[in-house]
């Protein structure tokens, strides 16, 4: 579980989102900020969680805890406009041990703006291990980007805020 | 102001009570909490009551705010200009010769088929490296207007439409298109033997032998839509190794003129001496911005939304956005894009120096649904000095822009508007984010670099 670090005020650029916890399995709900849309989450949809740019590690397991992706950006707060690397590793249930699934992918879309992202990211796969390196990822807007993540069966996604502050 | 809506994450929060301050001018202020507790205890009771701070009587009541923590870190984003990033593709890009030789051809008339257009024709130095024309002029009438080469280097892609994907690489498309220089590859190796050969072997190493007009041509180049035409069979006719000789000559005019043009890059504006004062703790900002400007400085970080797409110390996002200006029917990026992935020229190809770490070009994705219509976010830096604007130029001054704007009229032709542009309300006023955009305004490159080298060796 990662622990809120005191980032530079740079990234502080919405002071509610500071609040937030991200959750692993068994915790609570993380709160949702209240400038981000009601996540679609019927229990058979992915659960969502909300990131923010000073967490680190983001821990996203899936609604019906059968597996977990924990995901890191490199650098951990991505620039506007700027090639990033994603890393997830991919959990068996309750966060545990690796699960090494054949099928990964990793997407970003900006709901609001009904697109994508101007990048074909890659996938690269540690064998055996569970753990992927995306590469050629960009948010090119700041705003809001939803990250979906699915390994074979298991799929989650992941709130992201860009701020245009990150520079 | 208005309240952000949900969907909006990038704005600011909305002013509240706590963060007025009251009376004096219209100058950025320590917040007045931290100010007199008096003051403070005086202006929460009116806002308990609802005098003042009623939504719609904060609008009507234009009192200067302090500015919140997270607006503070979007105007720092924004300054100061950053320095120039290496260009991995030109392994001359920072070499002093090949820098020389670049500002020779920058202002070379003889590089051109009527011995009359030179890049500085179209880049004016003293205009901020643009024309002042709503469209290029050179042998021919161009489609595009002009852009300034203030930032440029700072862009993953060049172009309106990003086509090329490094400052050499484009500086080989106005040399070859009809309508600006009219040369081809073969008439640049040509003219590079007669004019320029000492600096060149210089920087380079020798020329190829071009004397064989059998084997060299005077003039030919690829037309890939256009098998019959002239030029391309005479391209075709030579040798394979004589084509990537003359290729290698034109790529390496391409990278003198970048070394060159890498001189001109953006310094200090009175905005930067603002924020350097607001960081350093003086709330006023050393005087260094009126305040009008401050308040378009404000809007254009908020309310405004312009920050969404002219961010960072350049005031560009360096991507490109369909605004859906009047009359246009260019695909913009969607083409651009695939043809900066098929240039031989691209930082992939056999001419650039990268040893292949291509990333922007290698995970670029043409398919991209909004780059149809799309144009690259021009830096605003010096852009009160480069009139008029947009890819074709299509709006005579600032207040036109801003203008348009807040009228959004009209559907793009090709493609579709893009969601993250909304209307500009028509509240923030035209005058204020002007005199913003007035303060972008910094120095020209020393000038040495933007006068003609001297005299001109026969
Ligand atoms: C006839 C006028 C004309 C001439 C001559 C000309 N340019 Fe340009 N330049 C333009 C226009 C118009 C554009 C934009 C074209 C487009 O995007 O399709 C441009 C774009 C550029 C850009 C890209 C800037 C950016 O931010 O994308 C650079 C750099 C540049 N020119 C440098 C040069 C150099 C170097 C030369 C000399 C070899 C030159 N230009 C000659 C008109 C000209
Ligand atoms: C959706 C992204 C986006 C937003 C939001 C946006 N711009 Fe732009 N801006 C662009 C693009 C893209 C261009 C160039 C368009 C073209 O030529 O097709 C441009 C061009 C301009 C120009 C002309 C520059 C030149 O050299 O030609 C100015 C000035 C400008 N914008 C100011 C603003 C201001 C002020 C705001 C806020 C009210 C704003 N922009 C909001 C993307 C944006
Ligand atoms: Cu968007």
């Amino acid at each position: 579980m990662m622990t809120r670090s005191h980032a530079p005020q740079l990234t502080r650029w919405v002071a509610t989102l500071s609040l937030l916890v991200l959750c692993g399995a068994g915790c609570k709900e993380a709160q949702r900020p209240a400038h981000l849309p009601e996540p679609k989450a019927p229990s058979s949809e992915p659960t969502t969680v909300y990131a923010t740019p000073e967490s680190g590690r983001m821990r996203v397991p899936t609604s019906d805890g059968k597996a977990c992706f924990v995901v890191g950006f490199e650098p951990a707060s991505p620039k506007v406009g700027e090639l990033f690397l994603a890393h997830t590793q991919v959990l068996g249930p309750g966060c545990n041990g690796p699960l090494a699934e054949a099928e990964f992918s990793l997407d970003a879309t900006m709901p609001d703006h009904a697109h994508g992202m101007v990048t074909r990211p890659v996938h690269e796969a540690a064998p055996g291990t569970g753990n992927w390196t995306t590469k050629g990822m960009k948010f090119h807007m700041p705003g809001y980007w939803k990250v979906d993540l699915k390994a074979g069966e298991h799929a989650a996604s992941l709130n992201w805020n860009q701020s245009a502050a990150a520079q | 102001m208005t309240l952000p809506k949900p969907s909006r994450p990038t704005q600011l929060r909305p002013l509240r009570c706590a963060d007025v301050s009251v009376g004096g001018p219209a100058r950025l202020r320590a917040p007045i909490g931290h100010r007199r507790p008096l003051l403070r205890a005086a202006w929460r009771a009116a806002c308990a009551v609802g005098l003042a701070c009623a939504l719609g009587a904060c609008e009507a009541t234009p009192a200067p705010t302090a500015v919140t923590p997270e607006e503070l870190a979007l105007i720092q984003s924004l300054s100061p200009p950053p320095t120039i990033p290496a260009s991995p593709s030109n392994r001359y890009a920072d070499n002093d010769e090949a820098a020389a030789l670049g500002h020779a051809l920058f202002f070379d008339t003889r590089l051109s088929k009527n011995g009359k257009v030179a890049c500085s024709t179209c880049h004016v130095p003293a205009l901020y490296f643009t024309d002042g024309k709503p469209l290029a002029e050179g042998i021919g009438k161009v489609a595009k207007h002009s852009p300034s080469l203030f930032g440029s280097h700072f862009a993953p892609f060049q172009f309106w439409d990003g086509r090329a994907d490094s400052s050499w690489s484009q500086a080989l498309g106005p040399l070859e298109a009809p309508t600006e220089h009219g040369l081809t590859r073969l008439a640049v190796a040509h003219l590079m033997a007669r004019h320029h050969a000492e600096a060149y072997t210089a920087v380079f190493g020798p020329l190829p032998d071009l004397s064989d007009s059998e084997r060299f041509p005077a003039t030919g180049r690829p037309h890939s839509l256009d098998p019959a035409h002239p030029e391309h069979l005479a391209w075709g006719s030579m040798a394979e190794s004589d084509r990537d000789a003359v290729n290698r000559v034109f790529a390496n005019t391409g990278k003198a003129l970048e070394a060159y043009t890498r001189k001109i890059v953006p310094g200090p504006a009175p905005f930067d001496a603002y924020v350097a004062a607001l960081t350093a703790g003086d709330a006023t900002g050393g005087g260094h911005m009126k305040p009008g400007a401050v308040r378009g400085l404000r809007a254009f970080v908020g309310d405004a939304q312009c920050i969404n797409c002219h961010n960072g110390p350049l005031l560009t996002d360096f991507a490109f956005h369909n605004l859906g200006l009047p009359g246009d029917r260019d695909l913009g990026r969607s083409k651009g894009a695939s043809q900066v992935l098929k240039s031989e020229f691209n930082c992939l190809g056999p001419y650039s120096d990268a040893d292949g770490k291509c990333d922007e070009l290698a995970y670029l994705d043409p398919a991209f649904e909004d780059f149809r219509g799309a144009f690259k976010t021009p830096s605003l830096r010096n852009v009160a000095r480069t009139a008029p604007y947009m890819h074709a130029g299509q709006f005579a001054d600032l207040p036109a822009v801003i203008d348009f704007y807040k009228s959004l009229p009209g559907e793009p032709q090709i493609g579709h508007r893009e969601l993250v542009l909304s209307l500009l309300s028509t509240k923030v006023a035209t005058a204020d984010l002007v005199a913003f955009l007035e303060s972008l305004t910094g120095p020209l490159p020393d000038e040495k670099w933007t006068r003609p080298p001297g005299p001109r060796t026969p």
